[in-house]
């Protein structure tokens, strides 16, 4: 008879576990669906946004945490989320773009589009978005390479890497003609500049010397001897 | 000719080369997000350069300065440096008007009265400039983004001209 009370109790105990847990799978269920209800409907406000994931601006889909808000504050929380990225999508892009038609257009003046594969890929590409991301991958390859040559201390390789890339490098010269160096592509910093692909400049050797000989001063000089 | 004038140079002014030490140090910004997004974001990497001679040498050091928006997210990988200074000797002339004679009734009695004489001063060239990838994350509502720019040969590169230690 004890065993018999025993055993009713454990039964009980054991059908209480198993309501408990398919309670929880039925909630995490539902919770996943309205998790994927969000996403999905992020991603199309996106889309109908012109926002989309490119190889260098992506939205993290997987890591997206709407934990602990309400349905409507959730929803609410998308409308802003895709105002915000869609103004960052587009200073981004047009920020790209001037680059990439930067070299487009150095290309086109100097007529070096037969030259390389890449030229003729990027040029002909059919819209600015795939000119951006040809552009992009192709630096991308560049710069994974010369992240090789650091991590094993190899400047010999270092220098190679950028040479066999410099048809990407866009030099530019200030009004004298001297090379300088400059921070970002945005155009209005970049007044009375000439620009060059450092591979096709012709007058690269001439113009990287020192201006020195340039100069003059109240102070009267001529050059030394090298030391080094 | 020219080689005439060197040769000239050189026999009257026979002294070696033993400059007074010179430095020189100062920053530049290499990326920042001023210019990238439509929110005030006033994060930046820049280097610092410290410039030393005679036979001259140059170091540098990357670092982070401002204030990340909250949201913002931040990283760089350097994937290329290249640092280089030189230094190189210059002949100059400096004014050489006697102290010790200043009356014009009592001319010096070096024939060059007030003449040009030639001394060592020293150029010191230099440049550091980088090759980098930033990584920016903003996570917004609970919403992650990341974006990846290839920032390629920036930094700094000049020259500047020393005579006895002080910059001219």
């Amino acid at each position: 008879m004890k065993n018999y009370k025993l055993l009713i109790t454990c039964l009980g105990l054991v059908s209480l576990v198993i309501v408990a847990c398919s309670d929880t799978v039925e909630k995490n269920n539902d919770e996943k669906n309205q998790r994927e209800f969000y996403i999905n409907h992020l991603e199309k406000e996106l889309a109908s946004n012109g926002v989309k994931n490119t190889s260098y601006f992506t939205v993290d889909y997987d890591n997206i945490n709407f934990e602990g808000k309400t349905h409507s504050e959730v929803m609410a929380n998308i409308d802003k989320v895709v105002h915000i990225f869609k103004e960052n999508f587009e200073t981004d892009n047009l920020y790209r773009l001037n680059r990439v038609n930067l070299l487009i257009n150095i290309i086109n003046q100097n007529k070096l589009i037969d030259k390389e594969i890449f030229y003729k890929k990027l040029v002909n590409a059919p819209t600015d978005d795939e000119k951006i991301e040809i552009y992009y991958n192709e630096q991308t390859k560049y710069f994974k390479e010369l992240g090789r040559a650091k991590e094993n201390g190899d400047y010999k390789l270092s220098n190679k890497i950028a040479n066999k890339y410099a048809y990407l490098t866009i030099l530019a010269r200030d009004s004298h003609g001297n090379l300088i160096l400059y921070k970002d592509d945005i155009p209005k910093t970049k007044e009375n500049l000439s620009y060059s692909i450092k591979k096709y400049d012709v007058s690269i050797d001439k113009n990287t010397k020192s201006p020195e000989s340039k100069n003059s001063t109240s102070v009267m000089y001529v050059n030394g001897i090298k030391v080094k | 000719m020219p080689i005439i004038f060197c040769l000239f140079i050189f026999k009257g002014f026979s002294q070696t080369y033993n400059p007074t030490p010179y430095y020189f140090s100062g920053s530049e910004t290499l990326f920042t997000t001023v210019d990238y997004h439509p929110f005030t974001d006033d994060y930046s990497i820049g280097v610092n350069y410290y410039v030393s001679g005679p036979l001259s040498s140059i170091h540098c050091y990357l670092y982070e300065s401002g204030q990340a928006v909250p949201g913002m997210a931040y990283s760089y990988e350097l994937k290329r440096e290249i640092k280089s200074s030189t230094d190189t000797p210059l002949v100059i002339y400096y004014d050489d008007v006697r102290t010790d004679c200043p009356n014009y009734m009592m001319p010096c009695d070096i024939p060059s009265h007030g003449g040009l004489k030639p001394d060592w001063a020293s150029r010191a060239d230099y440049s550091a400039r980088y090759w980098l990838t930033v990584k920016v994350t903003l996570t917004i509502y609970g919403v992650p983004q990341t974006k990846y720019y290839h920032i390629e040969n920036v930094g700094v590169s000049g020259a500047k001209r020393f005579y006895k230690g002080l910059e001219y």
